[in-house]
């Protein structure tokens, strides 16, 4: 999946334009990474193309400790980061975390690449994970 | 960005007088000192004031990237920033570093946000991110 498909399929997803769809996938990309590790990141990052791994990897850091937040915060910083309302973050993220899944070759969220980010994170953000691959 | 690791070169010349020269070979030279604090001279750029420098500059641009990909505009994002030097376990070392950013946006951001993008570049900042010192950041938000 090419940067343009990705960013089009959020938009889609989430109905807005594609440039603010840009800003949505940068919060997600960014806050989930931070709760993986650098390995985990570092591996999810090769199977991006080019400029999906620059907005995935940018400001990350190899030495960086996991944010252990779980499923509240994680949605709370994600809407201060791309100024949603609390309230439609989550949907937010699951249309990211949906096409994620399906970058990653796993539509289900439990293959391959997909299942070792969804293995590192805690139950509640698990749920939202997997609850993604129903948006289908 | 250019892929890692990244290297970077200072010379530096001085004698036996206060003064030292850096320099690179596209940059402009710099004069550097003793800050008066170690009996220096007080009117060149000393390590001690240097060193603030590339914690506040690399905070800038942190900022402004991070601002970039967020799709955030701003009018201006100024900084002053302190540090304190002090005994720490015995040993002279900056034991604190104070940023101070004053972001200024235009009527209608979110302030919220653009709090968010503040913290996130001071944790994004790889010259903080290079020091054991404690960098503390006391931002301001001024809309419109």
């Amino acid at each position: 999946m090419n940067e343009r498909s990705f960013v089009r399929q959020v938009a889609e997803r989430v109905d807005c334009e594609e440039h603010r769809a840009e800003t949505l996938i940068f919060a997600v990309f960014q806050e989930l990474r931070d709760r993986i590790t650098p390995k985990e990141a570092s591996d999810v990052a090769a199977q991006l193309p080019t400029s999906l791994k620059m907005l995935w990897m940018s400001f990350d850091r190899p030495d960086r400790k996991v944010r252990r937040i779980h499923e509240g915060q994680f949605l709370r910083e994600v809407a201060r980061m791309a100024g949603l309302e609390d309230e439609n973050a989550a949907e937010t993220v699951g249309a990211v975390f949906t096409v994620l899944q399906v970058a990653l070759g796993s539509p289900t969220g439990t293959q391959g690449e997909a299942w070792h980010v969804m293995s590192q994170l805690p139950a509640d953000l698990k749920k939202l994970w997997l609850s993604a691959r129903e948006m289908v | 960005m250019k892929p890692l690791p990244h290297i970077y070169r200072v010379h530096l010349a001085g004698g036996a007088g206060s003064y030292a020269v850096l320099s690179d070979s596209r940059l402009p030279e710099l004069q550097t000192a003793p800050p008066m604090d170690f009996d220096g001279p007080g009117d060149a750029w000393s390590p001690e004031h240097l060193l603030l420098a590339a914690v506040e500059s690399c905070y800038l641009f942190t900022f402004q990237a991070i601002a970039h990909a967020s799709k955030l505009t701003f009018d201006s994002l100024k900084l002053s920033g302190e540090g304190i030097v002090d005994l720490k376990e015995g040993i002279i070392c900056f034991s604190a570093i104070v940023l101070r950013p004053t972001l200024r946006l235009a009527a209608g951001n979110d302030k919220d946000r653009a709090m968010r993008i503040l913290e996130k570049s001071e944790r994004a900042c790889l010259v903080s991110a290079s020091l054991s010192t404690p960098v503390r950041l006391e931002p301001e938000i001024i809309i419109g």
